[in-house]
């Protein structure tokens, strides 16, 4: 995992006050993490257009970061807000793209990786919706149910449900 | 015990077992192979999925990023709640970013002509011109949309005519301005196209022809914000 | 025909200083064109005009009467006119427009009409009891506590209304449209390519018309709410979480039903937007398992 330093804190500041130079790098730093979870969240298609929509909602709601958490735990949260609540509009979206077909085939990316890890990659992109995002947003992520029931709307009981779901049908795709 | 709820071995992962629950749990599993082995594929699910590598897109998608949030300036893009005066220093402006959302832009294709080169480009898609560009003799947009609803000459006739004075007095505007017009008048054509060929393979439909008349007249009326101030009238 | 204002006259020149009052009479309309930089409009209960600017340099105003219209300029000594941030109070009763290729503005507690247009920058518009009319090419137009009519439209940026009860007429090509808390008799809200999101109250009897090409439209309604529903759609999806008693297919393209006992005329046109009505008290909720329609052609 990237070593993300202390100086992101002042970076934001600097941000905040409209330097874009300060922007790009906390882009830089954080980028992979957010293009990551949208991946993981929405599918490959939608992943690069969410990971710019995700700094740009950034750069435009820089002035309520408060510095009470870090700019990453900040950036994250953010970037799942606006993934989930893209949620609705995404499945409307697939539905009516002719031929959506296998998300796998169109899969980017710089560096696959090898092995139980791209198995397990293409897995998670098989996996239900829900299942999906609990399963991301709790095993990747590391949010607690009591949060992710918040964010998606849903029990912290059906989050350990989905949770459950998502590993046992992992469970049988890597093996 | 009997072999527990596979949903409890997630739980045990997970800590969420009271210690009496996870007592009995471990009982059982010194004695049961298929739970034990259930229990370490989801635990093995759970480690591979807690060490996967960062992915990265294969662009850069800082460009992108760049551009939508460009020409502010210092002046940083002030986020707008609910009730953005009563959040806001009174001193401030209240600038907000530009900005332009993929989605839509993907949606709309790339930035769309103003003006179309011939009647048939025009319906099957966006011509590489831009505002700088006037149009010479009479508009092949106008015919297409009067041959398909005939009562809408007169308005075409009216945007095209717009149309040309904007882009004779283009200079008179910021350049990122007539980037964000010659977007929002390229997806507006895309509607009209849209409307243009669902008319023609369905003559006669009122709610289309309604929504292409709705359509010319959004064109019009953006361009008349536009031309207003390039070339006032008085 | 022109007449320049007792105040700038009895300075001895054409000209007010930079912090300046002047007297009004009713019925007289103020008049800003070509206007850069920021302007905050504020009415107060006083028949006079007050008009301070924060510039580095001497900035005078010049006002000039022609009728009932005193048009305003701020002008620097070569007599050119200077962007500025300007702060205005005028008589609450006063009519005000105010335009200008890159303008920020701020109107508040006015009951006069109000006309804004620029080509950039945002507008924000509060607590307004007159006819309100604003038009922007890219910016965005933020409206709170709008009471009488409304005209707005952008291009690019968002329009958002809040708190308001005024009569809506709304437009965007690609911005986004976000009502809340609305409460007019007579909205017209229409996009080429932006969302349309309303939360608010149909009145019996009252008219509501929503039109998109590709964007969504949804709509947060009061589960009692009563309304007879016309829907118009050629491609994309309709769903709704109440009950729907059709009242059938007109065409193709069009159906009707009514929800609870009618009343309210709701219009929701689409040619590849999806349409939703929601109940607003299933906001938080997830799998609400609410009717779906796909329109196809």
């Amino acid at each position: 995992m990237t070593v993300r330093p202390k100086e992101d804190g002042r970076d934001a500041e600097l941000a905040a006050r409209g330097d874009q130079a300060a922007f790009e790098r906390l882009y830089r730093l954080h980028h992979g993490r957010v293009f990551s979870l949208a991946l993981r969240m929405a599918g490959a298609q939608w992943a690069e257009d969410l990971t710019q929509d995700v700094f740009i909602r950034a750069w435009q709601k820089l002035g309520t970061f408060r510095g009470e958490s870090s700019f990453g735990t900040w950036l994250y949260r953010l970037a799942v807000n606006l993934i989930l609540s893209r949620r609705e509009t995404l499945r409307r979206r697939a539905q009516r793209e002719a031929g959506g077909g296998e998300v796998l085939d169109r899969m980017p990316s710089r560096e696959k990786p090898a092995g139980l890890a791209l198995d397990c990659e293409a897995a998670i992109q098989r996996l239900p919706e829900g299942a999906r995002q609990v399963f991301v947003l709790y095993e990747i992520e590391g949010y607690p149910h009591a949060d992710i029931g918040r964010m998606m709307g849903i029990s912290s009981g059906t989050s350990k449900s989905q949770l459950h779901r998502a590993r046992m049908m992992l469970r049988d795709y890597l093996n | 015990m009997t072999h527990p709820e596979s949903q409890t071995l997630s739980d045990y992962l997970d800590g969420d077992l009271s210690p009496l629950e996870a007592g009995r749990l471990e009982s059982h599993l010194e004695e049961c192979a298929s739970c034990s082995d259930l229990l370490r594929e989801l635990s093995d699910v759970r480690r591979v999925a807690r060490t996967l590598p960062e992915r990265f897109p294969e662009r850069d998608l800082w460009p992108g990023i760049s551009e939508a949030i460009l020409g502010e300036g210092s002046q940083h893009p002030k986020v707008i709640e609910l009730h953005p005066w009563r959040q806001r220093p009174s001193e401030e402006s209240g600038r907000r970013g530009f900005r332009l959302s993929y989605f839509q832009a993907a949606a709309a294709g790339v930035i769309l002509a103003l003006f179309s080169g011939a009647a048939g480009a025009f319906l099957h898609g966006p011509q590489p011109t831009s505002v700088g560009v006037p149009a010479a003799g009479p508009s092949p947009w106008v015919e297409l949309v009067s041959q398909a609803s005939p009562e809408l000459g007169d308005a075409a006739r009216e945007v095209a005519q717009m149309e040309v004075l904007l882009a004779q007095h283009s200079d008179r505007i910021e350049e990122e301005t007539v980037r964000i017009l010659e977007k929002n008048l390229g997806i507006i054509d895309q509607a009209i196209r849209e409307s243009v060929r669902a008319l023609q393979s369905d003559p006669g439909n009122p709610f289309l022809e309604k929504h292409l008349a709705r359509s010319v007249e959004s064109k019009a009326t953006y361009l008349r914000e536009a031309t207003a101030f390039v070339a006032p009238v008085s | 025909m022109f007449e320049l204002l007792l105040a700038a006259v009895l300075m001895g020149s054409p000209f007010a200083a930079k912090d300046t009052v002047i007297q009004v009479r009713e019925g007289d309309r103020l008049l800003l064109r070509d206007f850069s930089g920021s302007v905050e409009v504020e009415g107060w209960d006083r028949d006079e005009l007050r008009a301070e600017a924060d510039a580095d340099e001497a900035i005078v105003f010049r006002f000039t009467r022609s009728g009932s219209t005193i048009e305003m300029e701020a002008l620097d000594r070569k007599n050119r006119s200077r962007a500025e941030e300007l702060r205005l109070r005028l008589p609450a009763w006063m009519d005000v427009e105010v335009s200008g290729p890159k303008l920020d503005v701020e109107i508040s507690r006015l009951a006069g009409g109000v006309t804004v247009r620029n080509l950039k920058g945002d507008i924000f518009l509060e607590d307004l009891s007159g006819r309100v009319n604003a038009g922007s090419v890219e910016g965005s137009i933020y409206a709170d506590g709008l009471r009488e009519s409304a005209r707005l439209r952008t291009g690019d940026d968002e329009i958002r209304v809040v708190d308001s009860s005024a009569d809506l007429d709304l437009e965007s090509v690609s911005g986004d449209i976000e009502l809340e808390e609305v409460s007019g008799r007579d909205l017209k809200v229409r996009s080429t390519h932006g969302e349309i999101d309303f939360m608010g109250t149909l009145l019996p009897g009252g008219s509501y018309a929503f039109h998109t090409h590709s964007g969504d439209l949804t709509l947060f309604l009061d589960p009692e709410v009563d309304a007879d529903v016309t829907v118009l759609a050629y491609e994309g999806e309709f769903e709704a979480d109440f009950p729907i008693r059709s009242r059938g297919f007109r065409s193709g393209h069009e159906f009707g039903f009514t929800i609870g006992s009618g009343g309210a005329q709701l219009v929701l046109e689409a040619f590849d937007g999806e349409i939703s009505l929601r109940r607003r008290d299933f906001l938080d909720r997830e799998g609400t398992g609410s009717a779906r329609l796909t329109v196809g052609h």
